[in-house]
């Protein structure tokens, strides 16, 4: 142990250790980092999905439910909300408008904030966890705004006046609610009862939130399943996955997989400098040993001290990954909820593991080589043989990788994927870099420095076929990463470009739609189309009742009200898959949204029957559309063509963008339209753009991360083959070659591996890039010329620079050294 | 030819400063042998890296033809020795990549690549190894080794040639047969020859030795 600690402290000072080491950290720094990170990311959107419930199951019901039930969840220690959401008429101000009421009781919302402000269509808001107080009434701009009201001011509702308190901005759980009968006035429970709004046969819906650990849920869930009637509805967890949501997950997942080849960059630069420090030690060994030393004591020595080595690289690479995930809990600190601290225990073991396994992987091997030296070794330049075979030492390797990426990943899949993958790459690029250099031996006189530096490849042709790998397969990796990432975010922003419609505009009577669009295009606002929209509930298909026919999971989504349109175009973004479209000869059916023909197993020509208030409508699919549901417009699951559905009441509803700068307008239209509801999407635009950058800092964090490995990897290919280098060139020294030839020489072998090592990557990774674009993320294949040009404008100045000054030392090498006793 | 005036070598170890050459006079005549003897340690190959510019004395003064070797930087004695220099090192010093031919034409193509190819096969022929040509030093001899690294100092055509123990890791028999091709060559070429060794028969051959001790020379017999 001594013994071992006084090696590490020599070696150190000798300069053998400081790569590894850097290395080690790197791998325990990623791998503690983004696992941290990505627990406190999981563990966070867990906690916004409850949000967005305002709990963790909500129990929806036409009526009251059972006071037994609430009770014994009580008793169960689960905490209880209640809210209950009806339309109503508000009057002030000798005005009176349409309102969807919500009335909530004490310890809403049991999950998640509400975000009031205090004066309407303020920038300026901040958040509470309660709703308004018994006597008090909450309203939305667009509410205060209709009425011409101020805060402060007082409304009746009913039989009911309240004060108007605060303007309610968002709410966690308004996702139920987005075409709902007119903007929100939200008052405390007990008003509800005062108001006496609650009659016989008024639409009522009433909310029950419950929160408690996730076991105690699932228990009172599993009770209280079997006793509900058709009319109620559990939503859970599953149901409610914002989009938001899924859109992290996919950066998260994305932050892994980059992260990952992080590791096995790292997991590379520790294999080749493991070998480096080993056969730096023969020698070492060898005298050791005719000192009486045993194999297993030559073992023992440097086993310990590298897991010493460990040990400190896990130690301070743990506090670099603590660093790391901090960086990144800032980028995304908005989306970050307060969680309960995930343990910092967890990480650091997985940073320890890594950097044990690592060791044990890429480094045991070649210390099994050592400990085998021969003590003939001290008398003649004996290369030691390698007791483990080349087989073998893939074989380890590959199962330390398979283990890395297994502490990092915890999926079978991705580890098992990504290694396959990487060794299929390795296996082409290899191939590719041997065709490289089957090019002429020579290359002009060794007196040009290029020519030099062609004699120098061809000297060290393995060693340069395996840098020529290394570098394509690391460079490649790099420009795919930059590649997909900047795909992704286009493919994001591309869905939500900058004038994309930000205000919904709902229950717009037909007698106010020419003024509406009159009045909009006045004020300088681009309309979209007008459509139409009535209710109506799909009832039958071909002829039997969709009750039968469908999944119950399935009739929950269609077994309600459905908006119908009619339009005599097919609307932007939307793809006619199967069928025509409307034709004077051809237009007596309905085109359906393919998923939900999918969902309900419908294909061409199959009869569907409608109701629609009292009446029913039989038509017929006539054509299947797909449309990307990304998009903030108005979609609809069923189009008519022009006509068939006149003769129903109808309300429309369009969408449109608007400026900040153009948000006064809302006022005026709401005055002019009082019927109309304004539905503002600008804020959660905003917020998606957001998460769309902040998902590209942090993919870039990762990037620094990997480009650092690169790096690593980089400076321990070079330094693996210092020693010979040095040799060679004290001796082109000694026969007169001066020093800017070899330093030119040094230059040029670096300028050449990048171009060669460049053009097998780009190539790999727009080969890569088409199979990617094509199969997962549905895109045509395109050929990103930026990369072409941009990866080895940055790459090879880097790969010169980092070689030139890792090389520096064999380069001064002074020739006298030739002089030195070997 | 050569001409050394009051050398001094010092370098600083961490046990203190060394005097490796205590002033050292020295005066060589072009065509002239002269052998460095001297026990291990002494500072011969000190002496031999100095007088080929390799490395820089202390103090002093030394002249290669008439070039100034103390005042000339490093790149500049890197052209002289390309010119006018050639090497054979105690441990053979070829490098592994490149076959027996490519090592010997290795000098020759950082002057004069035009030639390189000819000059290299006609001394390959004259050590005697022209079957070996294509061969990688490690499928070579010791002693084919160092004939190759001999056809190498040669084919340059050096006016000085400096040998480090050039038999030091051979056995007799095979020394004696190097030292044989070492001393036809040199007179073919009509070449100085600096030859550091400590075997007194080899040292013979020379027109004069020289007796290093412990940083000081003294002529002998
Ligand atoms: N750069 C140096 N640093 C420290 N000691 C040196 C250095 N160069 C030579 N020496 C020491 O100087 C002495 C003479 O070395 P050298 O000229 O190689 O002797 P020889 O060739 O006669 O055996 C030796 O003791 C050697 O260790
Ligand atoms: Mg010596």
């Amino acid at each position: 142990m001594k013994l071992a600690l006084k090696m590490l402290g020599r070696d150190w000072r000798g300069g053998e250790l400081q790569l590894l080491f850097a290395c080690l950290i790197l791998a325990v720094a990623t791998v503690s980092g983004i696992t941290h990170f990505s627990s406190t990311l999981q563990a966070s959107l867990l906690q916004q999905s409850k949000d967005f419930l305002a709990g963790s199951m909500v129990l929806s019901s036409p009526r009251p439910v059972q006071s037994a039930w609430i009770e014994e969840a009580r008793e169960r220690g689960i905490a209880v909300s209640e809210n209950v959401g009806m339309a109503s008429m508000a009057f002030a101000n000798e005005r009176m408008q349409l309102s969807s009421l919500k009335a909530v009781s004490d310890g809403y919302p049991l999950r998640g904030k509400l975000r009031i402000a205090d004066t309407p269509f303020s920038a300026e808001s901040h958040v509470v966890q309660h709703g308004p107080a018994p006597g008090e009434a909450w309203l939305a701009s667009s509410m205060a705004s209709l009425l011409d009201i101020q805060p402060g001011a007082v409304l009746e509702i009913g039989k009911t006046t309240l004060r108007f308190s605060q303007v309610l901005v968002d709410e966690p759980d308004r996702g139920f609610a987005m075409f709902s009968v007119g903007p929100r006035v939200m008052i405390h429970l007990d008003d509800l009862a005062a108001a006496d709004l609650v009659h016989v046969g008024s639409r009522v819906s009433y909310r029950y939130q419950f929160d408690a650990a996730d076991a105690l849920i699932a228990d009172f869930k599993a009770w209280l399943e079997p006793q509900l009637e058709d009319s109620h509805r559990i939503r859970t967890l599953d149901d409610a996955q914002p989009r938001l949501a899924e859109a992290l997950q996919r950066a998260e997942r994305f932050l892994l997989l980059a992260g990952s080849l992080a590791v096995m960059l790292s997991g590379l630069a520790i294999a080749m400098s493991a070998q480096r420090y080993c056969q730096r030690h023969y020698d070492h060994v060898a005298i050791l040993k005719t000192l009486g030393m045993t194999e297993g004591r030559v073992l023992g020595l440097f086993a310990t001290s590298l897991l010493l080595l460990a040990l400190l690289a896990s130690l301070v690479g743990g506090l670099a990954g603590w660093g790391l995930k901090g960086l990144f809990e800032q980028v995304f600190a908005e989306y970050l909820v307060d969680v309960a601290e995930v343990s910092l225990w967890r990480p650091w073991l997985f940073g320890l593991a890594t950097a044990l396994v690592s060791l044990l992987a890429f480094a045991w091997p070649p210390l099994r080589a050592l400990q085998k030296t021969s003590a003939m070794a001290v008398l003649r330049d004996l290369v030691p043989t390698d007791p483990l075979s080349q087989g073998l030492r893939l074989v380890i390797a590959g199962f330390g990788s398979v283990a890395l990426l297994m502490i990092y990943t915890q999926s079978w899949f991705l580890s098992l994927g990504l290694l396959g993958g990487l060794a299929a790459l390795t296996l082409v690029v290899g191939l590719l870099a041997r065709g490289v250099l089957a090019v002429p031996r020579r290359f002009g006189g060794l007196a040009s420095p290029l020519g030099l530096a062609w004699a120098n490849f061809q000297r060290h042709r393995r060693h340069t076929q395996l840098q020529l790998m290394v570098y394509s397969s690391a460079l490649m990796l790099v420009g795919l990463l930059w590649a997909v990432r900047s795909d992704l975010l286009d493919d994001w922003r591309a869905s939500l470009p900058a004038d994309t419609p930000n205000h919904f505009m709902v229950n717009v009577a037909e007698y106010e739609v020419d003024s509406l669009r009159q009045q909009l295009n006045d004020a300088g606002v681009a309309t979209e189309t007008i459509y139409p929209m009535v209710r109506g509930r799909l009832t039958h298909i071909n002829g039997e009742s969709v009750r039968t026919q469908v999944t119950k999971e399935e009739q929950r989504s269609i077994d309600r009200e459905l908006n119908l349109t009619w339009n005599d175009a097919l609307p932007p973004k939307n793809v006619l898959e199967q069928g025509t479209w409307w034709r004077d000869d051809a237009n007596d059916g309905v085109s359906i949204e393919a998923r939900l023909a999918e969902r309900l197993g419908l294909k061409m020509g199959d009869t569907l029957r409608f109701q629609i208030g009292a009446d029913i409508l039989e038509t017929y699919i006539q054509s299947i559309r797909s449309l990307d549901w990304q998009q903030m417009r108005p979609n609809f699951y069923f189009i008519f063509p022009p006509g068939v559905l006149n003769t129903y009441p109808a309300t429309f509803i369009t969408s449109v963008y608007l400026g900040p700068e153009q948000k006064p307008l809302l006022t005026g239209l709401m005055r002019e339209f009082p019927t109309v509801t304004i539905i503002e999407m600008d804020v959660i635009i905003a917020q998606i753009n957001s998460t769309v950058d902040r998902v590209s800092q942090a993919i870039e964090i990762v990037f620094g991360l990997v480009l650092l490995a690169t790096a690593a990897v980089l400076v321990a290919s070079i330094l693996a083959s210092q020693r010979e280098r040095r040799r060679d060139n004290a001796l082109l020294r000694t026969m007169g070659a001066t020093s800017p030839l070899l330093w030119r020489a040094c230059g040029w072998e670096f300028v050449v591996l990048g171009l060669a090592a460049n053009m097998i990557a780009c190539l790999g990774a727009e080969l890569s890039l088409a199979a990617i674009q094509s199969q997962l993320l549905g895109i045509a294949p395109s050929i990103h010329w930026h990369l072409w040009w941009v990866l080895p404008a940055i790459s090879i100045p880097v790969l010169v620079f980092i070689g030139i000054a890792s090389s520096r030392a064999s380069l001064f090498e002074p020739p006298v050294v030739l002089l030195r006793d070997s | 030819m050569i001409i050394a005036k009051n050398i001094v070598k010092t370098v600083s170890t961490r046990a203190g400063e060394l005097h490796i050459l205590q002033g050292i006079d020295l005066h060589i005549k072009a065509g002239e042998s002269v052998a460095i003897v001297g026990s291990s340690g002494s500072g011969k190959s000190t002496l031999l890296a100095l007088l080929a510019g390799l490395d820089n004395p202390s103090q002093g003064e030394i002249y290669l033809g008439d070039q100034p070797l103390h005042a000339m930087s490093e790149d500049q004695r890197a052209l002289l020795r390309a010119d006018h220099v050639g090497f054979v090192f105690q441990s053979f010093q070829l490098l592994q990549g490149l076959t027996a031919m490519e090592n010997i034409a290795l000098p020759l193509e950082l002057t004069r690549a035009d030639k390189a190819e000819h000059l290299a096969r006609q001394y390959l022929e004259k050590v005697g190894l022209n079957e070996r040509g294509h061969h990688y030093p490690n499928q070579l001899s010791g002693g084919e080794q160092q004939r190759v690294a001999i056809a190498r100092a040669f084919a340059s055509q050096p006016s000085v040639l400096f040998a480090d123990e050039p038999t030091g890791n051979l056995d007799g028999e095979t020394g004696q047969r190097i030292a044989d091709l070492l001393f036809d060559l040199n007179r073919d070429e009509d070449c100085t020859l600096v030859l550091v060794t400590h075997d007194d028969e080899l040292a013979a051959r020379c027109d004069r030795r020289l007796r290093m001790n412990s940083g000081r020379l003294c002529e002998e017999g």
